[in-house]
């Protein structure tokens, strides 16, 4: 009696399976062809196009390292590639050490709940939600013409606009950088300090720690992976951020303001047939350059960062 | 694979969710005394939000004055000598257009219903995408799961840089570019933080009502959209609204895929950084009308944020605390 009820029991389950598998199967048909097309594929494909040419006859064909060594040539003929670097290196470290801090202790303030922070809030992620290219070209003609006007009516003095001057031009836009990019990162981090237990910061405040030494020691470790995550991911964007510059200048920013971003968007934005794989095996070699930094820092972090348990 | 699993037992799975199903621990009232920190801090961010309120203020009025009055004047009230110009608005419409290569002209209205069949369009297949895919991978106990949030993870951490190439090339020969379905087709990737977000939601359910619907023979299908699926409605709506307003804004992908059916965002960027051709010349826009161009893109998107920011502005965070 038990072996038929426990043979009932495995083919219904196995009939369950079935079924289960075959909704499984419906369901993510669409999603995995189409992961396996644009991710697999397109990197794949970014890998083959790396060593290959455009012919007269409308085909890719094999060239070896034919476009590793144009990529050389233009880091050592032209120069464009590594005052890209250097302005990338730039923004990168900018927002590292300067926007990531100040995010961080928006978000505490907010989290905390002080004056304001309804207001305080919504204005941070304000320029998440309108167009970047509107703030950007209102900041930009403002910086330009606004501020200029302001300070010769306030000090009698005139002065250059601060994005035509060469002077002020990159520190302009390094600060617009910094002061439009809040948004996503208050979002997460103060939605991160949130989930932090109640009863810790209790203990802290019945240990006497002042709100710095709270800070330190319990909101830093609370949010901690979420910023190991954010870290992480920008070393993919040190390649990538274009320093807003396409919405600043279109695709004729001066030569020593681009980034490799810059470079990359207005390049393949221009490409033809016979350029993309230059842009694809410049694109391969800057994976490669940033998968170890990635996976290093992230290992880094974990080692060494704080820790809810110390 | 080791990869994947060294990420996955360092980060917890990236545990993702947002207020409305989830509320936080109330915050304690503690008796707030002004301490210098928080002190210093407001005041740094009430200098913040005056900085952002003066230009964008600042741009709105200029936007409405006529050349003899910005040449005069580029800080002054409007109405001096030529008043209030709701010409430059005339103007703006007039010429807020774009020629393709095709010699066809999409003036505002058509790159209005091209942003909205992008970003609504493209918004909605993504999500529904990552919602199913996080909903079998989170409710099925089965290998798959795992493999699946697995390669999420992966991918995430994986620092592509430069495969646009490679995917413009493909969406060329596949007859994708210039194409609103083909757009959406390459937006129904479920790879992202917000399969995650879905994914923690899904597996924190309890089994009992899918089990009791099995039971009185609902199938999966069912169980699916008329069980769960209420169940992360909420945030299935708030994570529609992110990316319609991400997608709206965008004019880097459409330039690249979409540049003979322009969109709202696209259209702007070429009235700022182009002249237009009109009869008898050209006609090259000036900063008023710029601005007033600025204006005309910011307001819709304006009214839905202040419409909507409650639900934009949900408790959404990401990462579990380290073990």
């Amino acid at each position: 009696m038990n072996n038929v009820i426990t043979h009932k029991k495995r083919s219904g389950l196995r009939q369950r399976d079935i079924k289960n598998w075959i909704f499984i199967g419906i369901m993510s048909a669409i999603p995995l062809i189409q992961f396996a097309i644009f991710y697999i594929y397109v990197n794949f494909n970014t890998i083959l196009l790396s060593f290959q040419s455009y012919t007269d006859s409308g085909k890719y064909v094999f060239n070896q390292f034919a476009n590793f060594k144009k990529v050389w040539q233009e880091v050592a003929g032209t120069g464009v590639l590594l005052v890209g670097l250097k302005n990338s290196a730039i923004l990168y470290a900018v927002g590292t050490f300067i926007g990531t801090p100040l995010t961080l202790i928006f978000s505490y303030y907010i989290y905390k709940k002080r004056p304001f922070h309804k207001t305080f809030k919504i204005m941070l992620f304000l320029p998440s939600i309108i167009s970047s290219l509107v703030m950007t070209l209102v900041f930009l003609y403002f910086a330009n013409y606004g501020i200029p006007a302001y300070w010769e009516k306030i000090f009698g003095k005139e002065i250059e606009g601060l994005t035509t001057s060469l002077k002020t031009r990159m520190p302009t836009i390094l600060f617009y950088c910094v002061w439009a990019g809040f948004g996503t990162g208050m979002l997460m981090y103060s939605g991160a300090m949130n989930n932090i237990s109640e009863s810790m910061v209790e203990a802290c405040h019945l240990d006497g720690a002042s709100n710095i030494q709270e800070f330190w020691y319990v909101t830093m470790p609370g949010v901690f992976p979420t910023l190991t995550t954010f870290l992480t991911t920008s070393i993919a964007a040190f390649f990538t951020a274009d320093m807003m510059l396409f919405a600043f200048y279109g695709d004729s920013a001066e030569g020593f303001l681009w980034t490799i971003g810059y470079y990359l968007f207005c390049g393949t934005k221009k490409a033809t047939l016979s350029d993309y794989p230059y842009y694809a095996c410049l694109g391969l070699i800057l994976t490669l350059i940033a998968m170890p930094f990635t996976f290093g820092l992230r290992k880094l972090l974990f080692r060494f960062g704080p820790s809810t348990e110390r | 694979m080791e990869e994947v699993k060294n990420l996955q037992a360092q980060e917890v799975a990236v545990a993702v969710e947002t207020a409305p199903e989830q509320p936080t621990v109330p915050q304690k009232k503690y008796k707030k005394k002004i301490s210098p920190l928080f002190l210093t801090l407001g005041i740094v961010l009430g200098i913040y939000v005056i900085t952002m309120f003066i230009p964008l203020f600042w741009g709105v009025i200029q936007s409405f004055k006529g050349p003899v009055d910005w040449n005069g004047d580029k800080i002054g009230f409007v109405g001096k000598r030529q008043g209030w110009m709701w010409e430059n608005y005339t103007n703006v419409f007039k010429y807020f257009k774009i020629t393709t290569n095709q010699d066809v002209s999409y003036g505002l209205p058509m790159m209005f219903l091209y942003s909205v069949l992008y970003a609504l369009g493209g918004a909605v297949v993504q999500v529904t995408v990552q919602f199913i895919m996080a909903y079998v991978s989170a409710r099925f106990r089965y290998k798959f799961g795992t493999f699946i949030v697995g390669m999420v993870i992966f991918c995430m951490a994986l620092p592509i840089v430069g495969s646009q190439a490679a995917s413009l090339s493909l969406a060329t020969h596949m007859g994708l570019k210039n194409n609103i379905l083909g757009m959406w087709l390459m937006k129904a990737y479920f790879l992202g933080m917000y399969f995650l977000v879905f994914h923690a939601q899904l597996k924190a359910f309890p089994m009992d009502f899918s089990e009791a619907a099995s039971i009185d023979g609902a199938g999966n299908f069912t169980i699916m959209w008329r069980i769960t699926f209420p169940m992360v409605r909420n945030t299935y709506l708030t994570v529609i609204l992110l990316l319609f307003v991400s997608y709206w804004n965008d004019y880097q992908t459409p330039m690249l895929y979409l540049p003979e059916k322009p969109t709202l965002a696209l259209g702007l960027y070429y009235f700022m950084h182009e002249s237009h051709r009109v009869a008898g010349g050209v006609w090259t826009p000036q900063t008023p009308h710029k601005l007033g161009a600025c204006v005309v893109v910011l307001v819709p998107i304006l009214i839905v944020f202040m419409l909507l920011h409650k639900k934009l502005l949900g408790n959404l965070s990401m990462g579990g605390l380290k073990e």
